[in-house]
């Protein structure tokens, strides 16, 4: 039985064309690209030509970019980096944001900085008015998502960029699900920090990067070493680097051609999950999302117990909200959403990338209608 | 197993609740070699990741999950950890928490089977495509083919049999249930584990219960009971008289002889906890002889409901060996239970099992003891 892999969002296969660049720099480029001989230029080549790729995906500056481990530590340095600095101050999040923005908010927030976090609406799209209307005198940052990571909601970044401007307040985007699936141009963003994963367009996981605005000040979270123009000490992980880099390429090369393909599909699975069972409610819905990113509910039928059976069934899928002992624990996003006990317990998160076709689509239809005819519907909150 | 088998033993994937021991580890191989196919099943039954002051070492924890993951991985099926912490929630901690405030003695992990593995668990995997599920516990099942059902016998290691904390199984359950290891000596299992290549051949056994990682309920019961007052009280002798002052009636079980806190009371038992009084009655090992209790809702699952007064061997906790006596139904449907010699320690709320040579007859909650 074939693979059936659904869940782009928490990570994307490597893509072959990346994996041939990657496995070349790992033959070739074996020099630490701060090296001054010619290994270490090579290696130091390699390197800018990735970040200069990474670059024009966001229409950024090559030195605007700066490579991190992942998008965890990107959002880190970008909050940490940014506010740490003051000794007090005020940072607005987005209730939905990932947990690697909320839990760094939560540690400021017990260090003594204030804290406000803006409620999303029923779709998990967050007013621009929500947050500007927190802001403060001594408002530092403001973190705003670019595409919700479970819900695939896009906020209105550059209308909450419109807002602060003037201000003294920076602008920081977790652009980790949107890359490489939407158009992302920073020159119109109107972003200052801008976090992206590599693992998400189809490169290893271990490498991201944090696009900071030439000019914006920040204090680095890894010392050590003058590497990424000293704002991210430590030898660069140049094999993955250089993957990120070609799948940086290949997402720009695709984007326009894919994201029509990716909402296409979607948009049969959605017809059709609504003809199998007609109770289902798709989350986000009147709200623009990401193409390739449907999360639903199907009242009734335990979220974590269809991705198991699909599972078995050979097709990956999930609920949304990893967790790491490999269990599930209710999703922040959809609770904040004001979704019902029931509806954050029964909802499934399906997420398409580039190598999803049709097939793949009827797949997981024809299972999840097997395995819901032999589920014991749930009863949430008691018996 | 050997036996013939009831008519829902057949085929279909079976589930197994992997703790991440070497018991329900072996209880997968031997399914497995018998040519099943298996799901493994780690159940997260409360937040033992505990953030910074990580737990490690008991049930639940992440080692044990990546224990029972690396077993499956080995022997080669698939595995999920299933949150059940609201199941385990409702039908293991607050009961025990109620117990004990009510001044009885709960067991938790009669509950745990009944309710969480043999209910819960058993109907969620039913969604996987399981009509059937394996655990670890040392019991047998045998099919008997002239009453035409499942019945439950003591484990062949005695030293390990668990089928006290299993008497709560209605016939359903037991049709779908499967103890592979019920048949093998814990060293047997050990050395089938160890020939298979298991990491956990030699892990040692968890005593304590999974949730009570200090093996005290005392601090536990405290968290759980903050807000409810002060719960201390006086302890009194037979005769009433006032012997000292208690923590809360949730800090004692009956039987239980330390930390009684009176000068000169090694020799002093608690008796009896009246807990609408906030009062412990202690007295000597001699006082806490008791003649018989009173269970007022029995499970029959080895024979019909009994009618008629009926010898059998009764046990009334875990590591009790079993005492002679006779059943003495009334007239609700519940049991006076006579043993022939008196026992120590009879606490409301363990169960009162009783078995005929191996075969378990029935069981229930002792309400009272006199």
């Amino acid at each position: 039985m074939s693979e059936v892999y659904l869940d782009y969002n928490a990570s994307a296969p490597v893509r072959p064309g990346v994996r041939d660049v990657v496995v070349r720099a790992l033959e070739d480029r074996y020099g630490n690209p701060s090296s001054i001989h010619r290994p270490g230029h090579r290696a130091k080549v390699l390197l800018e030509s990735a970040r200069a790729s990474v670059a024009e995906l966001l229409g950024a500056q090559a030195e605007e970019i700066v490579f991190t481990s992942g998008g965890t530590e990107s959002n880190n340095l970008a909050l940490f980096g940014t506010m740490l600095p003051h000794l007090s101050g005020h940072l607005i999040v987005t209730a939905v944001e990932h947990s690697s923005v909320l839990q760094p908010a939560d540690e400021m927030e017990r260090r003594g900085f204030r804290v406000s976090r803006a409620a999303p609406d029923q779709d998990g799209w967050v007013s621009p008015g929500a947050i500007l209307s927190q802001v403060a005198g001594d408002t530092r940052l403001v973190s705003v998502m670019h595409s919700n990571h479970e819900v695939g909601t896009l906020q209105e970044v550059s209308a909450v960029a419109a807002g602060l401007r003037g201000g003294g307040a920076l602008l920081h985007c977790d652009a980790v699900q949107s890359a490489g699936k939407v158009p992302l141009d920073v020159t119109t963003l109107g972003a200052d920090l801008l976090s992206l994963s590599a693992h998400k367009l189809g490169a290893p996981a271990g490498v991201g990067a944090l696009w900071i605005r030439r000019g914006v000040r920040l204090s680095p979270l890894i010392r050590g070493g003058s590497q990424e123009t000293n704002r991210r000490a430590g030898t660069q992980a140049l094999a993955l680097i250089a993957g990120f880099g070609e799948a940086a390429r290949l997402a720009r090369q695709e984007l326009t051609e894919e994201a029509t393909r990716l909402l296409e599909l979607r948009t049969r699975l959605e017809e059709n999950l609504a003809a199998v069972f007609p109770q289902v409610r798709i989350h986000g819905r009147s709200r623009p999302r990401l193409p390739g990113t449907t999360h639903f509910a199907l009242p009734g039928l335990r979220g974590e117990d269809l991705v198991t059976a699909l599972d078995l069934e050979g097709v990956a899928v999930s609920t949304g909200s990893a967790c790491t002992a490999g269990t599930v624990r209710p999703s922040h996003v959809l609770q904040a959403m004001g979704c019902t006990p029931e509806e954050v317990e029964c909802s499934l998160r399906v997420s398409l990338g580039y190598k999803s076709q049709p097939e793949d689509l009827v797949r997981l239809l024809t299972a999840l209608r097997q395995i819901a005819s032999r589920m014991v519907p749930l009863a949430v909150g008691g018996d | 197993m050997r036996e013939p088998v009831a008519p829902e033993r057949s085929a279909g994937r079976i589930a197994v609740a992997m703790s991440g021991g070497v018991d329900s580890s072996v209880a997968a191989l031997i399914l497995h070699r018998q040519g099943e196919s298996l799901v493994g099943l780690s159940l997260q039954l409360h937040d033992a990741s505990g953030g910074e002051s990580g737990r490690a070492g008991r049930c639940c924890s992440p080692r044990d999950f990546l224990d029972a993951r690396l077993v499956a991985e080995r022997v080669g099926f698939p595995f999920y950890v299933l949150n059940m912490e609201r199941e385990f929630r409702r039908s293991v901690i607050d009961d025990f928490v109620r117990e004990y405030r009510e001044g009885r003695t709960p067991i938790p992990c009669a509950h745990c089977n009944t309710q969480v593995k043999f209910k819960d668990l058993l109907l969620r995997a039913t969604t996987l495509g399981c009509q059937r599920l394996a655990t670890g516990h040392y019991a047998r099942l045998a099919w008997d083919p002239v009453a035409g059902r499942t019945r439950l016998m003591r484990a062949r290691d005695r030293e390990k049999d668990q089928s006290y904390f299993l008497f709560g199984l209605t016939p359903f359950q037991m049709d779908r249930a499967l103890f592979p290891v019920g048949d093998l000596t814990k060293a047997a299992v050990r050395e089938l584990a160890r020939e298979a290549q298991l990491g956990v051949a030699e892990k040692p056994e968890s005593m304590d219960l999974c949730f009570l990682p200090e093996g005290d309920p005392g601090g536990f019961l405290d968290r759980e009971l903050a807000g409810e007052g002060p719960g201390e009280g006086e302890i009194v002798d037979g005769s009433g008289k006032v012997l000292g002052r208690h923590r809360g009636v949730h800090r004692y079980t009956v039987g239980q002889r330390r930390g009684l806190g009176i000068p000169g009371s090694d020799a002093l038992y608690v008796l009896e906890i009246r807990a609408g009084e906030k009062r412990i009655v202690v007295g000597t090992r001699e006082d806490q002889l008791r003649g018989g209790c009173h269970v007022p809702a029995p499970n029959w699952i080895g024979i019909d409901p009994v009618t008629k007064p009926v010898d059998a061997l009764i046990q009334i906790r875990h590591r009790h060996p079993p005492a002679e006596g006779t059943l003495l139904p009334d007239a609700r449907g519940g049991v006076a239970v006579r043993f022939r010699e008196a026992q120590c320690a009879v606490a409301p709320g363990q169960a009162a099992v009783f078995y005929r040579d191996d075969l378990l007859l029935g069981g229930g909650f002792i309400h009272s003891a006199h």
